[in-house]
């Protein structure tokens, strides 16, 4: 349609130059391309957040703003005195720092083994991806299943051993039963480490092996190196995604209660449960609000600290001040 | 062929017209109640026999209802438990309907069961109970029983606590530190319920006469109730977070694999499995202190309460009534699964197994001893509830002791309810 504008037809008539001037702004169409998302993004999430915000900085109980009022910095203070915050908090940091680096570290392993060229690999990297799948109300069954101290699999297999065993496991290490059962869906992070890994050049390898190299070398010279943009990918994801762990420790702590789904096992009271404890339970949204504020900001600054930290450790071919090659 | 092609258009949009014009006319009540208990036959009955109203039917979930709540747009009709009544009322949010009830079909005053004052708050009626549960009754299996040489319990005459727990360790059974049968199992297992409903016992309550304070450590009979429950859950004899049932104990049961299950009255209607028929005998409520007069406790009385915002209070009367006291009343009464509220609903429970016989002359005696307790018109329950999970679950596994339990519980709801009490005042 616009073929059919000529320059001396614009010249006549210049509202329909301006028109197509519009149109043909690089910054018309970036915003057309993202409008949408972008309407989503303001009304789902940048509203919530500041409407979130302006809550915490009341005394709101979620259901009616009849005796609201605003109470200044009280929420974000007593959070710093709570002593269930610091627990929760300290459950979920705890939680962090064992899931992400064993999530990832057996994600690059069963990557690495099934990146060679076994007989029955496509098999294989269907069933590592299998529990990524598997929704995780029936996850968590299937880890009940195995943990239960009276009938479970796991205490019936160590009773083969020592008769009898009964340990709670649920509810003596909550926690780590829920790190195992992250580390069990790490399927996701293995499909991403997989794609990383064939996209590094075969000869880069065959040149390392000729200059005589051993494996190891060629892994840690060659390999990892060119697997850093990948892995600081993958361990921004999981940061983010550790911190705000909620639903899986509520799947499994219920799998014996029949209360709501925000009132957890203590062994498993990370910090998001306990906000939601705080705005649900005890009817404290601002409170609780405050809460998830304190948590975003906790999250934003570790990520940032790791991404500080990636020029020290994150390997670009492509040199991401210059466009160059890094030397 | 045109023709008829326009013709059929043109019936559309008057068809189309006409639904419109109905479904305007139509006056629209929100209800937000379980999908088992207020069901889409009961949804389709209604709308049949008042095509006036439409029910818009919600299934029943706090986030949702706070969210509708806050955006000042909430159900007209609502699923509660008669403890949140007082706070519910307290902060202006459902209505009083002492008044509709004397313009309504079915609920009639003179028909009440004094369980029904459990939705009452300052003398106003503020809601209606679907079915209730004298919660301390029990059932135990006769098998169990005669296998641990014990003489089965009268349906009548109560046990107290302490020969309730003697049973209990009788009947549980181990292989090692595995629990093959356990014991005794309440219902709901965790210890709040188990100290409201046996305070009610004492003649003393969870929260001072005006709500404003809980009181637990001034109060020695909650000490000595607490110490008997965190004794059987030390020695696993009854479930605990250090002794957690696989599943819902209800379901285990039928199965032989607990010994006496104190679930309250409803649950003799699924108390027998295919292992067990015939061989479920009725426990009378156990009495704490068997020198003081009977009481048969009652918590948790499920029922239902009307918006204050409601757009139609007399529409959303019209289904309260219907449902609380109609058609879906009686069906409910001849369940078996709950006591009726009303005394005309009263003996509708058929009787003809011996379970049958046991939990009506079970009933017909436990009726007479009926209390209940208070709660605050300042915190919802779930504070009290929250907070004595969580630090009982604390004293049991020795992170803190006993005493400092109790404390910590009676300090976490206190201060809610003096910030909430603040707030109050802070915007008068």
């Amino acid at each position: 349609m616009t073929a059919n504008i000529t320059p001396a037809a614009l010249q006549k008539n210049k509202p329909v130059k301006n028109v197509y001037k519009f149109f043909q702004r690089e910054g018309t169409a970036f915003y057309g391309f993202i409008s949408l998302w972008l309407l989503g993004f303001i009304s789902l999430q940048l509203f919530p957040m500041a409407a979130a915000l302006v809550i915490s900085f009341t005394n709101f109980n979620g259901m009616s703003f009849d005796n609201t009022v605003f109470i200044g910095w009280s929420n974000y203070l007593e959070a710093f005195q709570s002593a269930d915050a610091y627990y929760s908090m300290g459950q979920t940091l705890l939680y962090a720092i064992l899931s992400i680096p064993l999530t990832l570290a057996l994600a690059l392993g069963l990557a690495m083994l099934l990146n060679q060229k076994l007989i029955g690999r496509g098999a294989y990297r269907t069933a590592f991806y299998l529990p990524t799948m598997v929704p995780i109300g029936a996850t968590a069954l299937i880890f009940k299943a195995i943990l239960d101290s009276n009938t479970g699999f796991l205490n019936l297999f160590i009773s083969l051993f020592r008769p009898n065993t009964v340990i709670n496991w649920l509810t003596d290490y909550g926690l780590y039963c829920l790190v195992v059962m992250g580390v069990w869906s790490c399927g996701t992070q293995m499909v991403v480490f997989l794609a990383g890994l064939q996209g590094i050049p075969e000869e880069m390898h065959e040149a390392a092996a000729i200059d005589g190299a051993s494996k190891l070398q060629i892994f840690r010279h060659v390999t990892w190196p060119l697997l850093t943009p990948i892995t600081y990918f993958q361990v921004m994801l999981a940061i983010i995604n550790a911190m705000q762990m909620f639903v899986p420790a509520a799947v499994l702590s219920q799998a014996d209660s029949t209360s709501q789904f925000w009132n957890l096992k203590h062994s498993m009271l990370v910090f998001p449960a306990h906000a939601l404890q705080q705005m649900m339970s005890s009817q404290r949204f601002g409170y609780g609000t405050a809460l998830v504020w304190l948590l975003f900001i906790m999250v934003l600054i570790i990520a940032l600290f790791v991404s500080k930290t990636s020029k020290y450790w994150v390997y670009y071919a492509v040199d991401q001040e210059e466009g160059g090659a890094k030397k | 062929m045109k023709k008829t092609l326009v013709v059929l258009l043109l019936l559309a949009v008057v068809a189309f017209g006409c639904s419109n014009l109905f479904a305007a006319s139509q006056v629209r009540v929100t209800v937000m109640y379980n999908a088992n208990e207020f069901s889409a036959d009961h949804v389709k009955q209604f709308e049949a026999e008042n095509p006036d109203i439409k029910i818009v039917k919600l299934e029943t979930d706090i986030a949702r209802f706070m969210a509708m709540s806050a955006a000042g747009n909430p159900p007209d009709i609502m699923r509660f438990n008669g403890a949140a009544v007082p706070y519910l009322a307290n902060h202006k949010m459902i209505m009083p309907i002492d008044s509709l009830i004397s313009k309504g079909k079915y609920l009639k005053k003179d028909d009440f069961e004094s369980i029904v004052d459990n939705f009452k708050y300052k003398g106003k009626l503020y809601g209606f109970v679907k079915d209730w549960s004298p919660t301390l009754i029990g059932y135990f299996n006769k098998d169990a029983f005669t296998e641990a040489g014990l003489k089965f319990p009268s349906p009548t005459e109560a046990l107290s606590y302490a020969q309730l727990a003697d049973y209990a360790r009788k009947l549980q059974k181990t292989e090692g530190d595995r629990i093959v049968r356990r014991g005794l199992a309440f219902w709901p297992g965790d210890i709040n319920a188990q100290l409201e409903q046996t305070l009610i016992q004492t003649g003393t309550n969870l929260y001072s006469k005006d709500g404003s304070k809980l009181v637990l450590s001034t109060n020695p009979q909650v000490k000595a109730i607490c110490k008997f429950f965190y004794d059987l859950a030390k020695e696993k004899v009854i479930p605990s977070p250090i002794s957690p049932s696989e599943t819902w104990e209800g379901s285990l049961f039928p199965g032989g694999r607990i010994g006496m299950i104190v679930y309250g009255y409803w649950y003799g209607a699924m108390s027998e499995g295919e292992q067990t028929k015939g061989k479920i005998g009725v426990l009378a409520a156990p009495q704490w202190d068997p020198k003081k007069p009977r009481v048969s406790p009652s918590f948790n009385v499920v029922g239902g309460v009307i918006s204050s915002k409601t757009k139609n209070k007399e529409a959303a009367y019209r289904v309260f009534d219907w449902y609380f006291g109609g058609p879906p009343a009686k069906e409910r009464a001849s369940s078996g699964w709950g006591v009726p509220a009303q005394k005309s609903l009263q003996g509708l429970v058929a009787t003809d197994t011996q379970l049958g016989k046991d939990r009506a002359a079970n009933l017909k005696e436990e009726m007479k001893y009926i209390k209940f307790g208070n709660s605050s018109p300042y915190v919802l329950p779930d504070i009290y509830e929250n907070s004595m999970r969580k630090n009982f679950e604390l004293a049991l596994k020795g992170d803190i002791s006993f005493d400092q339990f109790l404390v910590n519980v009676e300090n976490e709801v206190n201060k809610q309810i003096a910030d909430n009490k603040a707030s109050a005042k802070k915007k008068k």
